[in-house]
């Protein structure tokens, strides 16, 4: 273990080294802006590191240009709700193959444990774009260390590179396997256009009905409940509040909490979710909410599209979801000639008088596009990353193409044409398709312009002060096939479990009961040496960034 | 010829009255033996009866199996089949006690470092054993009691029945369920049991049964019973043709002289449908007890417990097998996902042994 940090704090500060000693060459004020926007869909000039030509993303010769004649790559989407399963039929795939010859050969799971199997049987294709176990693939049996393709074949690439997305990418064996996407480092997070993932908790109501009500005042909890009383007093058909059987429900943010299986860092010690002090008052809080009768047991029972189709059917008057649900389903009852309006509550509501609302932000990127050692020309695989990872890859996968699928407005916002919001994903293909390397804040930036979605925008603007980022908690996931690993699916799928019974309690004192169990039952699992080992991971993380001046 | 065989394997105890009034013609035997077992399992015995006779009769082998050459194929096939894609697997059962890990690919299975019974240990020692084990056997021992004899029942009311055609529209809708999904059939379960708008509820409270609409899908105590019964719905029909063609070859003689002698539809059904076809009932009966823990003769206890299950019901639909799922398979852990197969499996091989022997002891009737 001490080995491979030391050789992981090694490698961190030679490759650090190396680049501070390039910028140094061309003066401070370039380094900085290089740091700062390498991996910006604006693209900022970069320092080549000792040649005279200054290099950045749209010098002539980058690797990924030298090449361009066709060439398949195979690749597994690990992801069965992905939007695409066919390259070649929407703008955004025909453009990336006119300007790389780059064509792939798509497969899409079906079930969540596909790529094991496809992983023991060594048949993984030549690219895989995952987000769960990622930690697996860090394995120079399994996939090709991006380090070492970079510099056979496309050195100016890791110049090009953020170094704090290096230092976030680099696995622990100190080897880079891949960039994550998605990722914002601070000075991407402050940009007045970039936005918090749309992943992000939203509840969602009823404004037609809530001014039939007489707009009753909603700046607390208390005021949300008042609420839910009214409707079902005057909609008695009406389911008051429906939670998405899944995602986790926005009560814990306005509460001030995780959610219990997140991890949280508080005076350099690193906590499961399900530790916070006071957690219970979540659960006595929704148990209320279930015994006063504003929602049934039975919606926690439901697939995801069971929970769409009766909100979409008009008969809940609200509902949690991720930001978007408002502007999806107000779409569904237009279409449907449905007569409602959703809109999300934005911002924080009060809690005992205060506002305690937080929203946990990853710091660290998304999912992660690997090259295996089945791949039978890594060095085509590797340039084509390059280009995806420039700010031209990044536009186009993300924005699709300029004077096409948008124009750029003063602001640096996107400007759709008319009816883009009509038109489906699956045939201009930008956003959630092709973007294996795509970054934090050109996501940012079309959820800030997005005409179909108006009322997540707005509300990713409310949520974005109150967010947390913490760079640290980036390394505290226990590696794959560990102990701490079975602790965390073990601890995880307790809280699962408990959770239905602890909304569902017959009485206030059974849902504490059933609280104060899963907390046992979590230590009896492990919980405290999974925190024991996160701190460490943490700390030792935390001094690696601070000799890096990260 | 068959009748004579059948005494020196000492086998004829196991036929049904019907088995000893036989021609001579050897194709025909065999075709005979299948109808009296009344399914494939009927097939087997019979092949093994025909083939254990003519053995001792002639007993040139090689030269029969040229002569049977042709069918013999078939056989090897299904050895052939049996010996890939069951017996080889089998190999992959010594990683229940190593750590195996993904990455090591198939060559893992032989270099990974043994563990011992680590796995297993861990499973034992898991918080949830005793929910996980009592639902698998819960499950399987309600749907063994309520769904067996239902097949049955249903094979001999059908029989009854005088209206051919009745009894033909009846026999083809009760079967055609099996050919449904379970990911199709929760989905049916789904819009006629839930609480929003399902049928049922609705015409619960309509009727004034009930005064609020009752969460089925959600309410643990309605989980075990949704499971069984939408299992006799889905595979009672499939079931009862086995013993509906063990019931067509009983003879008729013995019907009429019942009759005639004042025996009521009762007393005939008692005293010679059911003891007719006691063979076949004992053989599908120790073939559902060796596949208890999968659901018995559905062998539908993964996939309702996976599509019926949720986190409200989890304390009652969790069982072995979506255990192994989500803790082992979608987690890579293969060794510990083995082990608890593997367990699962020695339960069933002690499960087909006893009930084979006390199947044996009591009505002499046994797969081996």
């Amino acid at each position: 273990m001490k080995r491979r940090l030391v050789i992981f704090i090694t490698v961190i500060m030679l490759i650090v080294a190396v680049f501070s000693g390039c910028a140094g060459k061309q003066g401070d004020s370039v380094s900085g802006d290089k740091t700062a926007t390498g991996s910006s869909p604006t693209g900022s000039p970069i320092s080549s590191g000792g040649e005279d030509e200054e290099l950045t993303w749209e010098t002539a010769d980058l690797s990924w240009k030298k090449d361009t004649s066709p060439v398949t790559f195979s690749i597994f989407i690990d992801f069965t709700w992905y939007l695409v399963d066919t390259w070649g039929k929407d703008d955004v795939s025909k453009e990336i193959t006119k300007r790389t010859g780059v064509s792939l050969d798509v497969t899409k799971a079906n079930d969540p444990t596909q790529i094991q199997v496809l992983l023991a049987g060594g048949e993984l294709p030549d690219l895989v774009f995952v987000a769960r176990n990622v930690e697996r693939f860090h394995d120079p049996d399994i996939c090709y260390r991006w380090d070492e393709l970079i510099e056979q074949y496309c050195p100016e690439f890791i110049k090009l590179v953020d170094p704090k997305e290096i230092v976030n990418n680099t696995a622990a064996d100190g080897h880079i396997y891949t960039f994550k996407t998605h990722f914002n480092d601070d000075k991407a997070w402050n940009d007045p256009r970039n936005l918090p993932s749309p992943g992000a908790s939203g509840f969602h109501y009823r404004k037609d009905i809530v001014e039939k009500l007489g707009n009753p005042p909603l700046k607390s909890l208390d005021d949300l409940v008042n609420i839910f009383a009214m409707v079902k007093e005057k909609y008695p058909d009406m389911t008051v509040y429906i939670p998405h059987p899944t995602w986790p429900t926005p009560y814990l943010d306005w509460m001030g909490f995780f959610t219990p299986d997140s991890k949280y860092a508080d005076n350099g010690k690193v906590y499961l979710g399900i530790s916070q002090p006071g957690l219970v008052e979540y659960y006595k809080f929704f148990n209320k909410l279930y015994r006063e009768g504003y929602m049934s047991m039975e919606a926690l029972a439901y697939q995801p599209e069971q929970f769409f189709q009766i909100v979409r059917s008009g008969k809940a008057f609200s509902a949690n979801y991720n930001t978007g649900l408002s502007d999806e389903t107000n779409k569904v009852f237009k279409e449907q000639n449905v007569d409602g309006m959703f809109e999300p509550i934005m911002g924080p509501l009060e809690v005992d008088g205060k506002i305690k609302y937080k929203v946990l932000q990853s710091a660290a990127g998304w999912a992660s596009c690997f090259i295996t050692k089945n791949c039978k020309n890594p060095g085509r695989a590797i340039r084509f990353m390059e280009f995806l990872k420039s700010p031209e890859g990044d536009r186009l996968t993300q924005w699709g193409i300029e004077g096409v699928h948008y124009t750029l407005d003063e602001e640096g916002l996107l400007v759709r044409p008319e009816g883009f919001a009509d038109i489906p994903t699956q045939e201009h293909g930008a956003g959630a398709c092709w973007y294996f390397q795509a970054s934090g804040l050109g996501e940012g930036i079309t959820i800030a312009s997005d005409p179909a979605y108006p009322l997540r925008a707005k509300l990713l603007k409310a949520i974005k002060p109150y967010c947390v980022r913490d760079i640290g908690l980036n390394f505290v996931q226990p590696v794959a096939d560990s102990e701490e690993m079975n602790i965390l699916v073990k601890i995880t799928e307790l809280i699962t479990n408990t959770q239905p019974k602890m909304y569902g309690a017959s009485t206030e004192e059974e849902a504490v009961t059933l609280f104060e169990k899963m907390l046992q039952d979590a230590d009896k699992l492990g919980l405290k040496r999974l925190e024991e080992y996160m701190t460490t991971k943490y700390n030792d993380a935390m001094k690696m960034l601070q000799e890096i001046k990260y | 010829m068959v009748g004579k065989a059948v005494e020196k394997a000492g086998l004829g105890r196991q036929l049904n009255p019907g088995a000893d009034a036989i021609s001579n013609t050897t194709c025909f035997d065999a075709i005979h033996l299948y109808l009296c077992y009344g399914d494939w399992r009927g097939g087997i015995v019979a092949n093994i009866i025909v083939n254990k006779g003519r053995h001792k009769i002639n007993g040139k082998m090689l030269v029969r199996f040229r002569l049977q050459l042709y069918r013999q194929v078939f056989v090897l096939m299904g050895i052939l089949f049996l010996f890939i894609f069951s017996y080889i697997p089998m190999v992959g059962i010594i990683i229940a006690f190593k750590n195996y890990k993904l990455a090591s690919g198939l060559l893992g299975f032989f270099t990974s470092e043994w563990v011992g019974f680590r796995y297993f240990t861990e499973f034992f020692t898991d918080l949830n054993f005793t929910t996980i084990v009592r639902n698998t056997f819960m499950i399987s021992i309600l749907k063994l009691i309520f769904t067996f004899p239902m097949p049955i029942i249903f094979a001999i009311t059908i029989n009854e029945v005088r209206n051919q055609k009745a009894k033909r529209i009846v026999q083809t809708v009760s079967y055609l369920p099996h050919f449904i999904s379970w990911v199709v059939v929760s989905g049916i379960l789904f819009s006629f049991l839930n609480q929003q708008n399902g049928l049922v509820n609705q015409i619960l409270v309509l009727t004034g049964v009930v005064d609020a609409p009752v969460s089925f899908l959600a309410d643990p105590k309605y989980f075990w019973p949704m499971v069984v019964i939408s299992d006799i719905w889905k595979e009672m029909g499939w079931w009862a043709i086995i013993f509906l063609a063990a019931i067509t070859s009983i003879d008729l003689q013995m019907y009429e002289a019942a009759v005639v002698d004042g025996a009521s539809r009762t007393q005939r059904i008692w005293y010679i449908t059911l003891p007719s076809i006691k063979s076949t009932i004992m053989i599908v009966m120790i073939l559902s007890l060796g596949n208890l823990l999968g659901g018995g003769l559905g062998g539908s206890n993964f996939d309702q417990c996976y599509l019926l299950g949720n986190p409200v019901n989890n304390d009652v639909s969790e069982i072995l097998q979506t255990y192994v799922l989500t803790n082992g398979l979608a987690q890579g852990r293969y060794s510990f996902a083995t082990a608890i197969g593997l367990l699962q499996s020695v339960m069933s091989l002690i499960l087909i042994y006893t009930s084979n022997y006390v199947a044996n002891k009591l009505s002499g009737v046994g797969l081996f």
